[in-house]
């Protein structure tokens, strides 16, 4: 795979996803790019963990984590302006939840390319 | 009152005149009309007396107040009071008002409430106080005023009355409008232009002149006399005048000449004179006490005689309208009660006034005569006809009423009572005393005269007596002589002869001159003589004539003929009849005469009419003249003895003759006597043919009106028995057994079908329905009808027939039209048919219900603007609306549907519209308790315009379809997921070459798609451990299990789970058969776990993993895939731990997992 855009090289992301296959083969590929993973949770209260330590520059987000919505993580990353990607299993359901619906959205199995160019879509540039 | 006195000419002091104003029932309108055009300057009083409820206050003063500028004041309880030109007074609530000496006067109403009527009171007094003046009757209901009217009339009053046409109410106008009496009827525009021109006139006429009076009146009064033939030169000049007076206001002249030329030009007016010169008012009773009078000391001792004379007879003079003689006749009834004497009594009512007449024969009187008589004589001698009342015919029936004058015509003789009231007053001295004395001839000896209050028979002492001085109460004294009265109008030659007959005397007596001397010598020398009238009475004597007379005895006459000397009344007699009658004088033969000396002379006697002037009556002049004594030749030359007995032959002849004279005397007295009494029977006899005449014209119309009455009968008759003829084909064509009763439950009527169940026939009518034997299994006919007959409640019953046919029975009162209960009425009517059809409809209608009963299935009505009129208990049991509901109308489609879904449903509704089929479709529905639920709907139009649909719940159905749809949605997702895990497990599976990746790969794919196939097989629910693991190594025990050993308690897995671990052992098993235990004959692996408590409902797993006997193992110098695997998807999936450890015998895995 080529490497990543710059935006990514050393980006801080934070993968939260309950399937760990998904979750590590994710984690493998994006640090083979470049990027730093700090987390990878299947959990929101494990990610909520992650947060209060550190900000990720993304996080790419499964919607359904163990049969619940993640949507008081989707809110709370709007609220502190963390960029995210949603990756979801279902079809575009629709969600009540303000910040779901303004952030970009992949359906799995998720084209790496594609989840590389959302990220390098939402992380504000460097500095 | 006739009897009070007015002044004609009237003083500058006079009072004003009073209007006097009677209003009842929509007068408050006609007043303020009245008073809004009316000029208030006229000078006249105006009094307003209306009926006014006694408990309400009257704000009728400040109404009329409002129209008029003159002070207006309500009468109350003030103390009489002077009256006032240009004022209104009104009568206060509960009080009367009576004018009385100059002052109005208001005093409590002392009728009670039904007998007030406050205007006739009103107008009595006026009439009694003041005379002439206005009535004014406007609208109301009732007849008050209309006694009052007549009063006012008689005064000289001025009668103006409202038109019916216009009052609102027009029975009081009407009713006074009746007396015949009203000057005027207008609407009261034209009323109040009449009212300022009397008023003009009245103001002219005080100016009056007396000397035109005298000498116009009499004018008048000829003219009348020729026009209508009745005198009233007699009459009082007052009342006359008055009576002129008024009419002279109403005809609008103010001078006595110009009415004389009216009069004359006018030969209506005559008739209108004549009828206000006749008006007399009358009552029932007029003064009361006097009747109890009468009737105590007259009536009763007439009754005492009546037997003796047969009858009694009574007289009533001038009756007017009747109720004197009414008066009368009541008292004559109630003394023949008392007394129990059964007589004939005749009464004659007689009266100039034929208007008055006529009413009089009516007898009908307006109700205010409550008044005057008792209740008691009401009910006993009245009908009550609407407003009037009517005198019966019990008392009718004892009067003659007649017209007859009473100063003209014959009397009715041998009266046992006269009464003559109110008439004398209006007659001057000289004809009260004739009619007194043609009354006393008209009485049987001792009979009664009864006069008014104002009248006395005390100037004829010699024909009257007096009994009580206070009712006026004569009895008639017996005379010597019944001799017959003369009237003037009698016999006119002899009023004149004997009015100038007082004259002679004066003359003669006067004469002291030459003249005198000379008369009075010539009759000294002249021969005795005598004046004789044309009567043949003696009017004058010469001084020496008596030895010609000699008074017959007995009593004193002035009869010539008996008077002179019986040997000359024959020659007498003669001598004057040619003297009256052919007017020849006469000298008779020598007559012998024996003197008083006892000489005998001859005597001549002329006699001479004697010639007094044109108009004077004829007088004869008797002279008697002495021949001296008997000469021989008068002795007779013959023989002596044979002139003798000639001579005594004359004598004897001579006295026959003066006998037969004395008798043809008697006779013509006795038979003037008879003529006299013959004319009065002739009289009585006209005005009984003239009542009969009446009576034949009654009779009449009597006649007229039976015959319509007959006619209407026999269309009445057609009908009944057109409907009698329509009753008996109903009858006998009605299939509805009918069976008529009386009350004591006799057979009446019963149509055929009757026969069917009792056995009766048409021969067995009248005998007792319950004597019969019958068809019916019902034994309680007679109970029953007793029942209906006592409560009048219809009874209804279903009865059978012993050949098993069902009757309905009905049984209900008869009522005959006059709605009297007069029997019962049963009918029978064979529902057999109707029992039938009606169990096949209540079965067919039990299937129907149940269908719509079914449990699933709801049926719902509408009505066409949506509301539900009914639905089945399915229904309600569904939506968990009430019976209540739907009877009560709360529940419609509208209601019940969700909003969303309104529109569907409309557009379904619209759709039925042209097809007429609801449906069928789906659509969420409202509950009661407020939630939805799915409904299916299907439905139609039926005839009646309702909507039926049927529905089923299909909420059941709805949900499974959407969990049908979120699994199939989870199933996409899972199949994603797992096609994204393997993408990844491809991605991470790496090998030296194509096979190995191949055998890597498809291994992890397998171990995947094994534990997906478990989990369907457990449904996606749980697996348990055990089998779990069993399957995962299934392939490495196959030969040998023991090879692998697998030992633990066991527990559930989570499908998560269950994958996770699959996968791990997927890693390790591969990993022994490369590397460890499994890769060498002799290697043994062994699997065991133990269940951990932790936390209160929180479980740990460890999972042991531990292989022998393999090669020797070494820890790897970087950590492979599926070491990583292994640690990755226990710490991330399973939220658990895992350990690797490379001991030299073997690898060691332990994992540590939670669990539920």
């Amino acid at each position: 795979m080529a490497s990543f855009p710059t935006a990514l090289q050393g980006a801080r992301i934070l993968i939260v996803e309950d399937d760990s296959i998904l979750a590590m083969n994710m984690e493998d590929q994006l640090k083979s790019g470049g990027c730093n993973v700090i987390g990878r949770v299947s959990r929101q209260a494990k990610a909520f963990e992650v947060l209060e330590k550190a900000t990720p520059d993304a996080v790419v987000l499964d919607l359904n984590l163990h049969g619940e919505l993640a949507t008081d993580l989707a809110e709370t990353l709007a609220a502190r302006r963390i960029p995210f990607v949603v990756v979801t299993g279902y079809g575009n359901r629709h969600f009540d939840v303000a910040a779901l619906q303004e952030a970009p959205r992949l359906h799995k199995p998720v084209d790496m390319r594609e989840l590389v160019r959302e990220l390098s879509g939402v992380i504000r540039p460097a500095g | 009152m006739a009897g009070s006195q007015t002044a004609d000419g009237g003083t500058p002091a006079s009072p004003p005149p009073i209007c006097a104003i009677g209003a009842s029932a929509g007068g408050v309108r006609a007043l303020q009309d009245f008073f809004s055009k009316i000029d208030d300057d006229l000078g006249l009083t105006y009094v307003v007396v209306v009926h006014l409820s006694p408990e309400h206050p009257s704000q009728l003063a400040s109404i009329i107040g409002g129209r008029t500028r003159m002070p207006v004041e309500q009468v109350g309880d003030a103390p009489p009071q002077s009256l006032r030109p240009n004022c209104v007074y009104v009568i206060a609530p509960d009080r009367e008002l009576v004018v009385a000496s100059e002052k109005l006067v208001s005093r409590p109403i002392t009728e009670q409430r039904g007998k007030r009527s406050p205007i006739d009171t009103f107008f009595r007094s006026v009439a009694a106080a003041r005379g002439d003046g206005l009535a004014v009757v406007l609208s109301g209901a009732g007849s008050d005023g209309a006694l009052g009217v007549p009063a006012m009339k008689e005064a000289g009053s001025v009668i103006l009355v409202q038109d019916p046409e216009e009052a609102e109410y027009a029975a009081m106008p009407r009713n006074a409008i009746a007396t015949g009496l009203v000057d005027f009827v207008a609407p009261i525009p034209v009323l109040v232009r009449r009212i300022a021109e009397v008023v003009r006139t009245k103001k002219a006429l005080r100016r009056l002149n007396e000397e035109d009076a005298e000498q116009g009146l009499p004018q008048i009064l000829r003219l009348l006399h020729t026009r209508t033939g009745h005198d009233f030169s007699h009459y009082k000049r007052s009342t006359v005048m008055r009576r002129v007076a008024r009419r002279m206001q109403v005809t609008r002249h103010d001078s006595i000449g110009s009415y004389a030329e009216f009069l004359r030009e006018k030969p209506q007016e005559s008739q209108e004179l004549l009828a206000d010169l006749l008006i007399s008012v009358t009552r029932f009773f007029r003064n009361h006490s006097s009747f109890e009078t009468v009737a105590k000391d007259a009536i009763r001792s007439i009754f005492e005689k009546a037997e003796e004379t047969g009858g009694i007879r009574v007289w009533v003079v001038g009756c007017a309208t009747g109720e004197e003689a009414y008066s009368m006749a009541i008292l004559m009834l109630e003394e023949a009660a008392r007394s129990n004497v059964q007589v004939p009594v005749q009464i004659f009512a007689s009266d100039l006034d034929e208007k008055a007449l006529k009413t009089a024969r009516e007898g009908r009187y307006p109700q205010a005569i409550a008044a005057d008589v008792s209740e008691e004589r009401l009910r006993r001698f009245f009908v009550r006809e609407d407003e009037h009342y009517r005198i019966r015919k019990e008392v009718r029936e004892l009067i003659v009423f007649a017209k007859h004058d009473a100063l003209k015509d014959p009397p009715f003789l041998r009266n046992d009572l006269i009464t003559c009231r109110n008439l004398l007053i209006y007659l001057d001295r000289e004809m009260q005393r004739q009619l007194c004395s043609v009354l006393h001839y008209a009485l049987r000896p001792d009979g009664y005269l009864f006069l008014g209050p104002a009248e006395d028979a005390e100037s004829m002492p010699e024909l009257f007596r007096l009994i009580d001085r206070d009712a006026q109460l004569y009895a008639a004294k017996r005379t010597g002589e019944h001799a017959v009265p003369v009237l003037p109008q009698f016999a006119p030659e002899h009023n004149r002869a004997r009015s100038t007959h007082g004259r002679i005397p004066e003359r003669i007596d006067s004469a002291a001159t030459v003249a005198g001397i000379h008369l009075s010598a010539l009759e000294r020398q002249s021969p005795p003589s005598m004046l004789v009238d044309a009567d043949y009475r003696l009017r004058h004597l010469s001084p020496n004539a008596g030895r010609f007379v000699r008074p017959p005895g007995g009593t004193i006459t002035d009869e010539v003929c008996q008077l002179v000397r019986p040997e000359l009344r024959l020659d007498l007699k003669l001598a004057l009849q040619r003297a009256f009658e052919q007017k020849q004088s006469t000298l008779t033969l020598p007559i012998l005469m024996e003197n008083e000396a006892g000489e005998r002379r001859r005597v001549l006697v002329y006699v001479a009419l004697t010639d007094a002037g044109e108009d004077a009556p004829p007088y004869a002049l008797v002279l008697f003249l002495d021949a001296g004594a008997p000469s021989l030749e008068d002795a007779g030359g013959v023989d002596a003895d044979e002139k003798r007995r000639l001579l005594h032959e004359l004598a004897m002849a001579q006295e026959r003759l003066n006998a037969s004279q004395t008798q043809h005397e008697q006779a013509v007295q006795e038979l003037r006597g008879s003529n006299q009494e013959l004319q009065s029977i002739n009289e009585e006899y006209r005005s009984t043919s003239e009542e009969l005449e009446t009576s034949k014209e009654e009779l009449q119309s009597v006649n007229e009106e039976l015959k319509t009455v007959n006619a209407e009968l026999k269309s009445e008759l057609d009908k009944v028995s057109a409907a009698h003829s329509d009753l008996r084909n109903l009858v006998a064509e009605t299939e509805i057994g009918t069976l008529f009763l009386d009350q004591q439950l006799r057979i009446k009527l019963f149509t055929p079908p009757i026969a069917e169940y009792f056995s009766i026939t048409q021969a067995d009518l009248d005998r007792a329905i319950t004597d019969f034997t019958h068809r019916l299994i019902y034994e309680g006919i007679g109970i029953d009808a007793k029942r209906v007959l006592e409560s009048l409640v219809p009874i209804r019953a279903e009865l059978k027939t012993r050949d098993g046919r069902w009757l309905m029975m009905r049984m209900r009162p008869y009522r005959t039209v006059e709605n009297v209960i007069n029997g019962v009425v049963v009918t029978f009517t064979d529902v057999t048919e109707l029992k039938r059809v009606e169990e096949s409809l209540r079965n067919s209608e039990n299937r129907l219900r149940q269908v719509l009963e079914t449990e699933t299935v709801g049926m719902l009505f509408f009505a066409d603007d949506g509301t539900l009129i009914d639905a089945n208990k399915a229904f309600l049991h569904m939506t968990g609306y009430s019976r209540a509901q739907i009877d009560a109308r709360e529940l419609t489609w509208r209601q019940m549907t969700p909003p969303e879904w309104i529109a569907v449903s409309e557009e379904q509704f619209a759709k039925m519209e042209t097809s007429g089929h609801l449906g069928p479709y789906e659509k969420e529905y409202f509950r009661s308790d407020g939630s939805r639920g799915w409904m299916h709907f299907v439905g139609r139009r039926l005839d009646d315009g309702t909507i039926a649909e049927y529905c089923i719940d299909i909420s059941d159905r709805k949900r499974a379809e959407r969990e049908r749809e979120l699994l199939a949605r989870e199933l996409s997702h899972r199949v994603k997921n797992t096609l994204a895990v393997v993408e990844a497990l491809a991605q991470q599976s790496t090998g030296e070459s194509v096979e190995e990746f191949r055998e890597k790969f498809g291994g992890r794919l397998r171990a995947l798609s094994q534990a997906h196939a478990s989990l369907l097989d457990s449904d996606w629910r749980s697996i348990d451990l055990n089998q779990l693991l069993e399957e995962a190594l299934s392939a490495y025990r196959a030969n040998d299990p023991r090879r692998v050993e697998i030992d633990g308690a066991p527990i559930s897995m989570t499908p998560k789970q269950a994958l996770s671990l699959r996968l791990i052992v997927h890693e390790l098993a591969t990993n022994a058969v490369k590397y460890g235990a499994l890769s060498r004959v002799g290697g043994t692996v062994r699997l065991s776990w133990q269940i951990e408590q932790i936390g209160d409902r929180q479980l740990r797993v460890r999972l042991h993993w531990e292989e022998r006997g393999g090669p020797k193992v070494k820890a790897p110098e970087r950590t492979g895939f599926g070491a990583r695997l292994i640690k990755t998807v226990c710490e991330h999936d399973l939220e658990g731990e895992a350990r690797l450890d490379y001991t030299p015998e073997g690898l060691i895995c332990e994992i540590a997992l939670p669990t539920a």
